[in-house]
């Protein structure tokens, strides 16, 4: 049987990365063109700018107008998305490999000489004004705002990578000039290819792009420090007729590269990553209180990023699941994991590895985010070696350094009459808040 | 094996057969495209065997595909092929309840199942290595015939499913708009009730009545098993013969099947939800997948809602500022579907005037498309044809899927020629039956404070 083995391929061009994940499997290209400086900078008072000034890139250029400019590129069939996350701008997207050329050529003019029309961005603003005021009608998306909001009081990150509706108001013709300066340059370039191409074609085929933009890079922005809660504090999100509640208990944990990064995945798979983990069994298999019940934590972060166990019960269960969950959740940060669960959940990871990295053009984000953090273009393949080498007392060690067990927090999305008093009853050392699901306003208090 | 023609694949099959003892027909063949193949092969209990051999990576899917879904359900117990699915991961004479869990996990397995109308189908992904093919099958074979269920799991799997149908349904606006949608679009069509069951027929569910839905359908003679990926034919052949082979088939009684007549007239339903701007579904009654008439649909859709020039976005998003968001399909279902719109309004928009604007769109295709929307439709639609064939699971699920609802695996490698086929007539027609105004069903989620009093045709909430 022949197998093979992905593969990645790294330059520098006029300080720009690129990076490429030769598959000859399909007549596709997949791509990303990534920014290093993510909404995080945004300034105060104007989150959001980076998110609108890379969603103006596709509303006309100096070449072309809106209309013009997307037929082009959408009768080509490209399909093309910009995002801004905190960490990270991204304009990705699959193109046929017959119009890869034409389509690069195409995004190349947006990002170098975008038109920044007036009346587009404010027609893009009222949008997303409008989207961001309707996410409080998707209950998922609301418990994010608010647990933003509690794991990052006073830090840039309580906010929305998509902005916030007063700050979206105040940006001007001169946000997206700025932003579009301290985003683009060649330094925080991160260029991402997957198909039947080479590295020569990649850098060729984005020599124009490379050559309009200035050096770079962005001096980093100085960022408050991170402040931890004190005890256990409970947001209770109130809104109208729910009869589930949306529940994340956690803090902030630790930032990718960080030298503990791989045994505290190791420990929270163990804890909360599979069907059989002890935070799954006990909420969703004993219990039967949720659908969904897993522990999430992204590690590959550059800024401390939460560890958050998320689950759905009814109403009815909800203050009994976040009793539970606290319980479960201090056991954790003592280090305290069921016999086994360390070497069932690296065997769990280690066999999974393969489907991992069958797809090339699934490997494209990690490379991406792996290359922010600095970590060396083979990282992606080094996870089997460095999970193997792991042993359970590094695992504990780095639970109970990044963990707390009595000092955590709780954002519950549910109809506060229904809950609250059950909650000051069952858990009496909590610092309860009830925040209205409609207010932007209100903000953790933790100094 | 590497080249997989037509004669491999029956050589194979006389050799697993010489093998096992059993007779294994080469029952159909197919080219995919890349010089990749698959080929079905049946069993004399009559369980399908589809194999698509892919040495790219070293790695498998295994899909069982079962020929029931929702629509088989009696209307009056709604949910239980959707439980049926949750149990299915519970105990079996050989396996006690958990242990299907932890084996996978253990092996790194990346599993789950789901349930909709026309099919219930599991699948399983995992390097392809020591006994990890031959595990699953031991897990599979036994679940298929010998489910065992007991009061305790039962009654902690319903509390899920019915936590489930709250995050899906009753807290989620999108959810709330799908269901009452499709009871409104169908009278008789079993399309009409929800697959994940009404609440107040999961309050009743019993055992003994899920035991009596498996029983009925879980059988090798109404399942295709799907393995795509690094696989060797013949080995993999005479395993599934000498497991599956001992299963008896049984006879599968369905309900009888019925038409949905045609609509001929709009109907409309307004619901007072928690939102803070109005909601839309639309659904207009459109051809099943197996329809020479899905490709121009797919077509019209792309142009409808599909990029920055997509008609229905350009003028209620950005012309008339009235929406956010609009979305639109067709459902790929084994019979006639609904080609759906979904529409998120701005705050205090008019849901009515936003419906106009819809149709006044939807009645200018009559003229058809221009060539420029046709090449992007046909560009985009092909990417995502492409798109859906990238990993092992990715093909099991194209193979299995048309297997399942059509008996025709190899359908699913002609998406893209169906495209090409349609003619610009086509389009015209097919937007002129599909979009008129009388085929037209819709429900609104107003804001609790601008609800309507009174609505033409009200569906009742549970």
């Amino acid at each position: 049987m022949t197998v093979h083995a992905p593969t990645l391929e790294r330059t520098t061009v006029s300080g720009a990365t690129l990076l490429l994940l030769p598959d000859t499997s399909l007549p596709l290209v997949r791509f990303a063109i990534g920014l290093r400086q993510g909404a995080l900078i945004d300034p105060a008072g104007r989150a959001g700018r980076g998110h609108v000034m890379l969603e103006l890139l596709s509303r006309g250029t100096e070449v072309h107008d809106r209309r013009t400019w997307n037929a082009l590129l959408e009768r080509q069939g490209t399909q093309v998305g910009a995002t801004m996350a905190s960490d990270l701008g991204l304009v990705h997207g699959v193109a046929l490999a017959r119009y890869f050329e034409p389509s690069v050529a195409l995004l190349t003019e947006a990002l170098l000489r975008p038109a920044f029309s007036e009346s587009e961005r404010v027609d893009l603003i009222g949008e997303l004004g409008e989207q961001l005021v309707a996410e409080r009608d998707d209950d998922e998306a609301l418990l994010e705002v608010f647990w933003r909001r509690a794991l990052y009081p006073g830090h840039p990150l309580w906010r929305r990578p998509s902005g916030e509706p007063d700050d979206l108001a105040r940006l001007t013709a001169e946000d997206m000039t700025s932003a579009h300066r301290v985003h683009l340059n060649r330094a925080d370039l991160i260029i991402a290819c997957s198909g039947d191409l080479t590295l020569e074609e990649v850098e060729r085929l984005f020599a124009p792009l490379l050559a309009g933009l200035a050096a770079g890079p962005l001096a980093a922005p100085s960022l408050p420090a991170f402040v931890q809660p004190s005890g256990l504090e409970v947001w209770v999100v109130d809104k109208p007729a729910r009869t589930q509640a949306q529940l994340a208990v956690g803090r902030l944990a630790l930032a990718g590269g960080h030298p503990d990064v791989y045994p505290f995945w190791l420990g929270t798979t163990a804890f909360g990553g599979t069907f059989t983990s002890e935070l799954t069994q006990e909420v969703r298999d004993v219990r039967g209180w949720s659908y969904s019940a897993y522990a999430e934590f992204a590690r590959r972060r550059p800024y401390l990023a939460p560890l958050a166990l998320k689950t759905a019960p009814a109403l009815g269960d909800a203050v009994a699941c976040l009793a539970l969950e606290l319980e479960l959740y201090a056991r954790l940060a003592r280090g305290e994991l069921r016999p086994g669960a360390i070497e069932f959940a690296r065997s769990y990871l280690l066999n999974r590895y393969p489907l991992e990295v069958a797809s090339p053009a699934d490997l494209l984000l990690p490379a991406v985010r792996n290359e922010l953090l600095g970590l060396g273009a083979d990282e992606l393949f080094r996870v089997p070696e460095r999970l193997a080498a792991l042993t359970p007392e590094e695992v504990t060690l780095a639970l109970r350094r990044h963990l707390a067990p009595d000092a955590v927090l709780a954002v519950m999305v549910a109809t506060a009459d229904k809950v609250v008093d059950d909650l000051r009853a069952r858990l009496p050392a909590a610092v309860v808040r009830v925040v209205d699901f409609a207010d932007d306003t209100q903000m953790s208090t933790r100094a | 094996m590497n080249t997989h023609d037509r004669d491999s694949f029956i050589a194979a099959a006389a050799q697993a057969s010489a093998e096992c003892g059993l007779p294994i027909a080469l029952d159909g063949y197919a080219t995919l495209f890349s010089a990749r193949a698959a080929a079905r092969f049946v069993l004399p209990n009559g369980l399908r065997v589809l194999l698509a051999p892919d040495d790219r990576a070293p790695v498998f899917a295994y899909q069982t595909w079962v020929q029931v879904g929702s629509r088989d359900e009696d209307p009056s117990r709604t949910g239980l092929a959707h439980l049926c699915e949750h149990l299915m991961f519970k105990g079996t004479r050989q396996h006690p309840s958990g242990e299907f869990d932890r084996e996978m996990e253990r092996r790194g397995t990346q599993t789950n199942a789901a349930t909709w109308v026309d099919w219930t189908y599991y699948h399983e992904a995992l390097a392809a290595r020591d006994d990890n093919l031959a595990t699953v099958v031991d897990f599979e074979v036994d679940r298929m015939c010998a489910l065992v269920l007991d009061a305790e799991t039962f009654a902690s799997e319903l509390e899920v499913v019915k936590n489930e149908r709250r995050m899906a349904v009753d807290d989620s606006v999108g959810g709330t708009l799908n269901e009452q949608l499709y009871a409104l679009a169908f009278d008789v069509h079993p399309y009409r009730s929800a697959t994940i069951g009404s609440m107040a027929h999961l309050e009743q569910a019993r055992p003994d009545e899920l035991e009596r839905f498996y029983r009925t359908f879980y059988a090798p003679n109404n399942a295709v098993v799907v393995i795509a990926g690094a696989l060797e034919v013949i080995p993999t052949l005479r395993l599934l013969a000498r497991r599956y082979g001992a299963l008896a088939p049984q006879k599968i009684v369905r309900r009888e099947r019925v038409s949905e007549p045609r609509q001929n007239e709009p109907r409309e339903a307004h619901l007072a939800r928690q939102v803070v701007a109005p909601q839309i579904a639309l659904g207009f009654h459109g051809p099943a997948q197996r329809d020479d008439d899905f490709a121009a649909v797919q077509l019209l859709s792309e142009a409808l809602v599909e990029g920055d020039n997509a008609r229905l976005y350009r003028r209620l998003v950005t012309e008339e500022k009235i929406a956010t968001e609009v979305e639109g399909a067709l459902m790929p279902f084994a019979e006639p579907g609904l080609y759906e719109i979904l529409l998120t309004l701005r705050a205090g928009a008019d849901a009515a005037r936003a419906v106009a604007l819809v149709q006044e769109e939807l009645d200018a295709l009559a003229t058809g498309l221009c060539e420029e929307e046709i090449d992007k439709a046909r560009h985009s639609l092909e990417v995502s044809f492409y798109e859906s064939w990238r990993s092992p699971a990715g093909v099991a699920e194209n193979l299995g899927h048309f297997e399942a609802n059509f008996g025709d695996f190899a359908m699913a490698a002609r998406g893209h020629e169906r495209l090409l086929a349609v003619s610009e007539a086509d389009l015209r027609r097919v937007a002129t039956e599909i979009f008129r105004r009388g085929n037209r069903s819709c429900v609104v989620a107003h804001p609790t404070a601008d609800a309507p009093a009174a609505s033409s045709h009200e569906v009742i909430d549970e």
